[in-house]
């Protein structure tokens, strides 16, 4: 006879029939609690003991959820065996294996594209990225433009906004940013300049770097870091939330709500944040010289002024407008191709830092040649 | 007498200086469906927070599968998450996974069930809750509400827990997808032999699925008791809930002017 165990561990039991052929019973809890410490274990020893001519008795077993079935399942090597006896409310659990081809979720079967299909379609991927920011930029501009002749359309609230964010609330970060630059600036030149016996230059270079250079760059890089996560964040979060499928369905342009207010306030705050970096980094430079070389203040700014044309700083002011321009429609555009899926957000906030600061700094490259004899 | 699985008493409960509960008891036994009922802001969610020990009360215990929620040290409330499910009021499905992954999730985390044997434990599951093979690989964005809600109870019964909990299991449905949420829960709580703490608005889920229905009001447990006594209480939120759902019930379609 054999043992009938009575606990809910799970047991295997096997028995020769009279016939002589091999009976497996099972008994216990069959549930992923009992069985979750034993998977394997018990795995291989039903792959021993049984084979799919045996036959199998479930019907003694206490409890089998989705869990046990599965793991039988495996050792029948996913078909049922021929001679199966279960309780009629356990059936249902093996129909619904029996259902599931095999490999419906096998992930491995799917083909990757060959090398140079994968160039291409990155290709076409920046083609497409490509034309939908132009077609973002001719969208704004034109909505913009039908403002003008719309006065009471124009999104005030939105834009003084987003001036706020992107000027007031920049102004602290941005100033001690520019502090510091400047003190490191006239450090560094300085302590070259004095071994060749030009230190008066240190004006100069600081003043040149400053306004043409370093200023609207840091103000940029700042702001992309600030300002443009931030407004990749919000319209993906809009499209998470509905909010966007919400303002297409009542007719309101999400261009005109979000993109034009975002691109003035842009356009507006950002070289305001150039002049204020400027300031800050002349301040810092300032310092420096006075601790390093010993230069007055005085003397200091009289030979800024002196040295440093206006073109150099209304260039460094424009550039900050372009900068802004590019940020906010590179940061809206990610913002818009986020899918409402919160790996998707992540993955598009990112993107748009990463080209937003790449943009700013081509185009920085490409000004500074086109324009290295203005204001010289 | 049997431990309660859920174990409240003497809560007081009060979020920015607002007094939520005041002096709560309530107890859960193992194998009932206990739904609990109250008026917005009466504090319903802030009771599920406290029982999933996720907010601490400010007087009081809660005990929850014999646990005390406000002493659990992290080690102790992942093992005790491993005996609890909880299906959300939207779903709260990890968007970026699929349905597939979000299902297997608690799976892998509590490693419990080798990688080779997960894909079928996890359709049958799906199946189970009556979501198709073919809807596994789908993201939470493309199903329907009624999906969502599938989908969450497999979540929260893949682990075969002792304990469910569930706000508003059939809150943003039509009517059908109601019926048949409805219909899915009563039929699992047999299968699974589920305890259930379900807070919910709808009559028909309450007279369905409820064996007790506990009425939050007044900022504590007014009544505990079957659905046929808890209608005769007399309170005023009672009279008005039960005496409205009936109402709404029994009115007839509203119809455009000049029809």
């Amino acid at each position: 006879m054999p043992m009938n165990p009575d606990g809910d561990k799970a047991v295997v039991l096997c028995q020769t029939d009279i016939d002589g052929g091999l009976r497996v019973a099972l008994h216990g809890r069959w549930d992923i609690r009992a069985l979750r410490e034993r998977v394997c274990e018990l795995l291989k020893r039903l792959r021993s003991v049984g084979n799919r001519d045996a036959r199998w008795d479930l019907t003694q077993i206490k409890d089998i959820d989705a869990a046990g079935a599965t793991l039988l399942w495996h050792a029948w090597q996913r078909s049922r065996p021929g001679q199966l006896a279960l309780r009629t409310e356990d059936a249902a659990v093996f129909d619904s294996l029996a259902a599931i081809a095999t490999g419906a979720l096998d992930r491995s079967s799917r083909r990757e594209p060959l090398r140079i299909a994968q160039l291409g379609l990155f290709g076409m991927r920046i083609l497409s990225a490509g034309t939908d920011l132009v077609a973002l930029l001719g969208t704004a501009a034109i909505d913009s433009v039908a403002m003008l002749y719309s006065p009471k359309d124009i999104p005030r609230r939105e834009i003084t906004a987003a001036i706020f964010r992107t000027g007031a609330q920049a102004v602290a970060i941005s100033g001690l940013v520019g502090f510091l630059i400047g003190i490191v600036l006239c450090y560094l030149s300085g302590q070259q300049l004095r071994d060749i016996g030009a230190e008066s230059y240190v004006v100069n270079l600081t003043g040149f770097a400053v306004f043409r250079e370093l200023g609207p760059l840091l103000a940029a890089i700042l702001n992309a870091g600030r300002s443009g996560s931030a407004m990749t964040a919000q319209i993906g979060v809009m499209r998470v939330t509905g909010e966007l499928e919400a303002m297409a369905v009542l007719g309101i342009s999400s261009v005109r709500r979000l993109v034009v207010p975002k691109l003035i306030g842009q356009v507006v705050a950002l070289p305001l944040i150039v002049v204020w970096t400027d300031l800050t980094a002349i301040v810092g430079g300032l310092v420096g010289a006075r601790l390093q070389l010993g230069i007055s203040p005085a003397d200091f700014l009289q030979g800024i002024i002196r040295a440093v044309p206006l073109a150099n700083v209304l260039f460094g002011v424009g550039k900050g407008a372009l900068f802004g321009a590019t940020v906010a429609l590179i940061s809206c555009h990610f913002g818009f191709r986020i899918r409402p899926d919160s790996e998707s957000l992540a993955d598009g906030t990112t993107r748009a830092v990463v080209t937003g600061l790449t943009a700013v700094l081509v185009l920085d490259a490409a000004l500074a040649m086109a324009f290295s004899h203005l204001g010289m | 007498m049997p431990t309660p699985l859920v174990a409240i008493q003497g809560v007081h409960t009060a979020i920015d200086g607002v007094v939520i509960h005041r002096d709560l008891h309530l107890e859960v036994r193992r194998g009932e469906t206990l739904a609990i009922i109250g008026g917005s802001g009466s504090g319903k969610s802030t009771l599920l927070r406290l029982m999933l020990g996720l907010l601490k009360p400010e007087r009081g215990t809660v005990r929850v599968l014999d646990c005390d929620m406000a002493a659990l040290t992290v080690a102790e409330r992942r093992q005790w998450a491993t005996h609890c499910g909880v299906v959300f009021q939207g779903g709260a499905l990890f968007s970026a996974l699929s349905v597939f992954d979000n299902v297997a999730l608690p799976v892998r985390e509590a490693r419990w069930w080798p990688e080779e044997l997960l894909t079928e434990l996890v359709l049958v599951t799906l199946q189970t809750t009556g979501i198709e093979v073919h809807d596994a690989h789908k993201l939470p964005a493309e199903l329907s509400g009624g999906m969502v809600k599938r989908v969450a109870l497999a979540r929260a019964l893949v682990l075969k827990p002792d304990l469910v909990f569930m706000d508003e299991p059939t809150a943003g449905l039509d009517p059908e997808q109601c019926h048949a949420v409805v219909r899915l829960i009563a039929r699992l709580r047999q299968v699974f032999k589920l305890t259930v703490v379900m807070i919910t608005h709808d009559v028909e889920a309450l007279r369905a699925l409820a064996d007790r229905v506990a009425v939050l009001a007044d900022q504590h447990i007014i009544i505990a008791a079957p659905v046929a006594e808890v209608v005769r209480f007399e309170h005023p939120f009672v009279r008005h809930f039960f005496a409205g759902q009936a109402e709404r019930c029994a009115a007839p379609l509203p119809r455009a002017e000049g029809a």
